[in-house]
């Protein structure tokens, strides 16, 4: 079977080889617990702090507030129910529409169990949101923002320094999962006013398992995870070491690349659109490319459903990812296209392609000519698509 | 993901296309999925001797059509009737539980493929999906 040519680099990516052979000594040799006092325990110590260096360094930030986590997920669901922990009066939080499920769902659990009021912000079609409608909900009980900065469906960017600066005025924590945006656009914390920040190690050519939660100097709350004190008592167990070191390595390497890749992808892209337009019919870009990172591509093909259109681009060794699980359910419909006011069908009839470091343009290629052969293909078998035209 | 079937009949879906001449239409809509299916039937002498499909919906749902298009082609609408859910089940093979309901979808196509009653499409309207279906 021949390797797959893989267009869901949102959703993970491969593990870059230089990261690799940079974790493999501390899975071997240099296995030691970090907090031990010998000598392999020492040198998985000063590992992960150069990592936390590195890691820092690529967002503009002090090494000493970085807190290691096991991926972007715990550091958001870290950050919220430590805000609400701390904030015993103020019981309000804002958040967007199309956040990731590890940021609503934390918020639906502080709704249900700890008495939170929870304001969702709605995007408009290009699935950005307005600094206006957050300004308008913030309240004196409001404890939390809480705005991705790259959406991961869709992949539009949001106006992060324009609500930190709100947030800032009013005194409110703004927290910002950066997890899409880390490696594909430059996220510089000097320029740009943010409480809390979320990072995972799997989506910039890192491991899985391993992320990290920025603070603030000056922001304190209680952990999520209690025991031995590691990462400063922010986040206790043993720290996964290699894990951490590929992390490290992974965000030195993404910071170097960051403009070639951010310019090859957007050529990529413009490649893609150019072609896909055209060599297939009734398609339509959800969201706008213009207000979007270049590697994040979501399509409606009429007619047909994104389900059996991902299926069979698998069967040809190609790998994107759906807007809507099969299911007999309408309650699996992706959440973010539902908030750019696509209906339930576009949704349903809807792709996502996302492009990463390793893409090539004879890759495009081949995903716009096995994209074309499949449309058309599952076009002829649709009474829909029959009707349509 | 797919068992061996559901990717042979997805990948390669048999008798896929219209009779023009067909004796019987019948039409399946899934209104909370939306998945469809219009099927059009040859009989001669209450016997099934040709029948074409278009599918509309997931993967799983356009191998199932095309499992029943080609389990029917023969049999008597008596014989149709006598088709129970272990059969449908086994024709399938094993699926994920996203993909039970097309189950269902079969058993519906073989209902209305037993007692056929439409002559022809009189709109071939597509149920809305979504919420307005409820």
């Amino acid at each position: 079977m021949h390797t797959p040519i893989y267009f869901d680099y949102n959703a993970t990516t491969p593990i870059d080889p230089r990261v690799l052979e940079g974790m493999l000594p501390y899975l071997q040799n240099h296995f030691g617990n970090p907090s031990s006092t010998y000598s392999i325990g020492y040198r998985a110590k000063e590992a992960i702090e150069i990592a936390r260096k590195d890691i820092a360094n690529l967002i503009g930030v002090e090494d000493g507030n970085i807190f290691f986590t096991s991926g972007g997920s715990e550091a958001n669901s870290t950050i919220l129910k430590g805000i609400a922990a701390k904030s015993s009066k103020k019981k309000h939080i804002i958040t967007s529409s199309i956040e990731h499920p590890a940021i609503l769902k934390t918020c639906d659990y502080l709704r249900k169990h700890h008495g939170f009021q929870i304001t969702t912000i709605p995007v408009n079609s290009a699935g950005i949101v307005d600094v206006n409608d957050i300004e308008r909900a913030i309240t004196s009980q409001t404890v939390l923002v809480t705005v991705m900065m790259v959406n991961n469906e869709i992949g539009s960017i949001q106006p992060i320094k324009e609500i930190g600066n709100l947030c800032k005025k009013h005194n409110i924590h703004f927290h910002c999962d950066a997890v899409q945006a880390v490696g594909k656009i430059p996220v510089n914390l000097k320029e740009l006013p943010i409480d809390s920040l979320s990072m995972s190690a799997h989506k910039i050519y890192g491991p899985k398992g391993v992320g990290c939660l920025y603070l603030h100097e000056g922001v304190n709350i209680p952990p999520l995870i209690l025991g031995g004190s590691q990462e400063f008592g922010m986040r206790s167990g043993t720290e996964n070491v290699a894990g951490i070191v590929g992390f490290g390595i992974a965000a030195k390497i993404v910071q170097e690349d960051l403009y070639f890749n951010l310019t090859k992808t957007e050529y990529l892209r413009n490649l893609f659109l150019t072609n896909l337009h055209a060599e297939i019919e009734d398609c339509l870009i959800n969201g706008d490319i213009h207000a979007n990172v270049p590697s994040t591509i979501n399509i409606q093909f009429s007619g047909i459903r994104g389900e059996s259109l991902a299926s069979m681009l698998n069967e040809l060794g190609i790998c994107v990812s759906i807007a809507s699980a099969c299911s007999s359910t309408s309650s699996k419909l992706s959440h973010v296209l539902k908030a750019i006011g696509k209906t339930d069908e576009e949704i349903r009839s809807s792709i996502r392609i996302s492009i990463g470091a390793l893409t090539t343009e004879d890759e495009i290629n081949q995903l716009v000519r096995h994209l074309k052969q499949s449309v058309m293909r599952l076009r002829s078998f649709s009474p829909k698509y029959q009707m349509s035209i | 993901m797919f068992n061996d079937i559901i990717c042979d009949h997805f990948m390669n879906p048999r008798n896929i296309g219209e009779l023009t001449d067909a004796d019987y239409v019948i039409e399946i809509s899934n209104p909370i999925c939306g998945d469809t299916v219009h099927m059009y039937l040859k009989l001669n002498q209450e016997v099934i001797s040709d029948v074409a499909y278009r599918a509309y919906g997931c993967s799983t749902s356009i191998a199932t059509a095309s499992i029943v298009s080609e389990k029917i082609v023969g049999m008597s609408k008596a014989e149709i009737s006598s088709i129970t859910r272990d059969d449908v089940v086994e024709w399938l093979g094993e699926l994920e539980p996203s993909q039970l309901h097309c189950v269902d979808i079969a058993l519906n196509i073989l209902n209305q493929c037993a007692n056929p009653t439409k002559k022809k499409f009189e709109q071939k309207e597509f149920l809305v999906e979504g919420e307005g279906a409820f």
